[in-house]
């Protein structure tokens, strides 16, 4: 995860502590995308409003990534949906969740993904 | 230095804004450090739809380039407890208000509009005709406040993004120069655009790591196009026809920039809905991320404004 809330980063760490995944958390898009490259993860949630280096930049230098081409790349955003559905097409995202996050249904949302 | 806001009695009834019950108290921005500053905007903008979040080297690099008065600016307070923000730009008889916001919790007792009244009069003490400001189209409450203040919305202005792709150059039979950041200035100083307070030559000049290229081809066509750019992002486009069709000469230039940076994302912020190299842009893959419409306020005589 790659998140600069506080509060949206801690709702997150709440519903995935009751599962079996292991979450690694990154506070902004540099850091996130070191994280990422060090862990490869199988799914990577992206905040696209992040300080200085926003979601979608850094979403287009994970995409350019031979080494994470095969981790889930999925947008969390507020943007509304027509715009959310054009920056993620265009940005090489495999999808987004809106925020706020449901907490009933993120991790099947995430699992989703994953399943692809 | 603290100032009141409202007199009590036309305060906010105490526990009308859940754990808030007493409001109305004003500091300059300059009295608040950079790091608490920073939060207290970020925290604003929590649940915007386009929430723009900021670091602490961001704001400092955006009061920088902007020209904010901090010492003119203002944070708000509730129950002793910073509350809002709200930042004044002044570039001699222009005023600009930028990134006002008010925390969730204190939300719904005036302070937004205390705080723009407040700015309009330190525009005005500060020598300013105008004030200007950029609000996201979609902000209806915001246009409404500010028109309540005698705004007018003057224009659309793009945010707009291009994600790398790759591109083919073509040859468009044009010498191509690339200029250093004094000679990109000079091309920019010939603009006959009517910028925004962010794209403006004196933000432009501000930011400093500003390249550009420069093409001309032998029937008398020439353009120019001037950007900014780090590892992770070209910003700050500017385009300028001097002679020729604005979507042809735009577009060759947009080719050589995407040509030459070919793995880096771009934004180009506050370009007018109406600017002759938008059809350049769109052909090139920029899109539109959100819109903002600027609103413009002319100050008269001391003690009244121009509606």
């Amino acid at each position: 995860m790659i998140e600069d809330n506080p509060d949206n980063a801690r709702l997150v760490q709440r519903v995935l502590s009751q599962t079996d995944y292991r979450l690694m958390h990154a506070w902004d898009g540099e850091s996130g995308l070191k994280m990422a490259m060090e862990y490869l993860p199988d799914i990577i949630l992206l905040d696209l409003g992040l300080p200085d280096v926003d979601g979608q930049t850094v979403a287009s230098f994970i995409r350019r990534l031979p080494e994470l081409s095969r981790s889930r790349l999925i947008a969390v955003t507020a943007w509304p949906e027509e715009t959310a559905r054009e920056m993620v097409r265009a940005y090489g995202c495999d999808g987004y969740i809106s925020k706020p996050i449901n907490v009933r249904t993120f991790v099947r949302d995430i699992e989703a993904y994953l399943l692809g | 230095m603290h100032e009141p806001g409202l007199p009590r009695s036309q305060r906010s009834p105490a526990g009308s804004l859940g754990t808030i019950a007493s409001v109305g108290e004003f500091s300059s921005a300059d009295s608040i450090e950079l790091p608490q500053l920073t939060e207290i905007y970020n925290r604003s903008r929590d649940d915007y739809l386009i929430p723009m979040p900021m670091s602490v080297g961001r704001l400092r690099d955006y009061v920088n380039d902007y020209d904010i008065d901090l010492g003119a600016s203002l944070v708000a307070h509730a129950e002793g407890r910073p509350a809002g923000l709200a930042l004044l730009g002044l570039r001699g008889d222009r005023a600009w208000i930028s990134r006002l916001g008010v925390l969730p919790e204190a939300r719904k007792a005036g302070l937004g509009r205390i705080m723009v009244a407040r700015l309009i009069e330190r525009a005005r003490a500060s020598g300013c005709a105008s004030v200007t400001i950029e609000v996201i189209e979609d902000n209806a409450p915001a246009r409404a406040l500010f028109s309540g203040f005698g705004f007018r919305e003057t224009r659309q202005l793009l945010v707009t993004r291009r994600p790398p792709q790759p591109i083919d150059i073509l040859d468009h039979g044009a010498s191509v120069r690339v200029l250093g950041f004094h000679e990109a200035m000079a091309r920019i100083e010939r603009r006959s655009d009517h910028p925004s307070w962010v794209t403006d030559s004196r933000s432009m000049a501000r930011a400093g790591n500003i390249s550009a290229i420069e093409a001309r081809w032998d029937d008398g066509r020439w353009g120019w196009l001037a950007y900014g750019s780090s590892a992770w992002l070209l910003s700050r486009i500017l385009l300028g026809t001097e002679v020729g069709d604005p979507k042809a000469v735009g577009q060759a230039l947009l080719q050589q920039l995407h040509w030459r940076h070919p793995l880096q994302d771009a934004v180009c912020e506050n370009i007018s809905a109406h600017d002759t190299h938008w059809p350049a842009m769109q052909a090139m893959g920029y899109m539109v991320s959100f819109v903002r419409v600027e609103m413009r306020l002319e100050l008269g005589a001391q003690g009244s404004s121009s509606h």
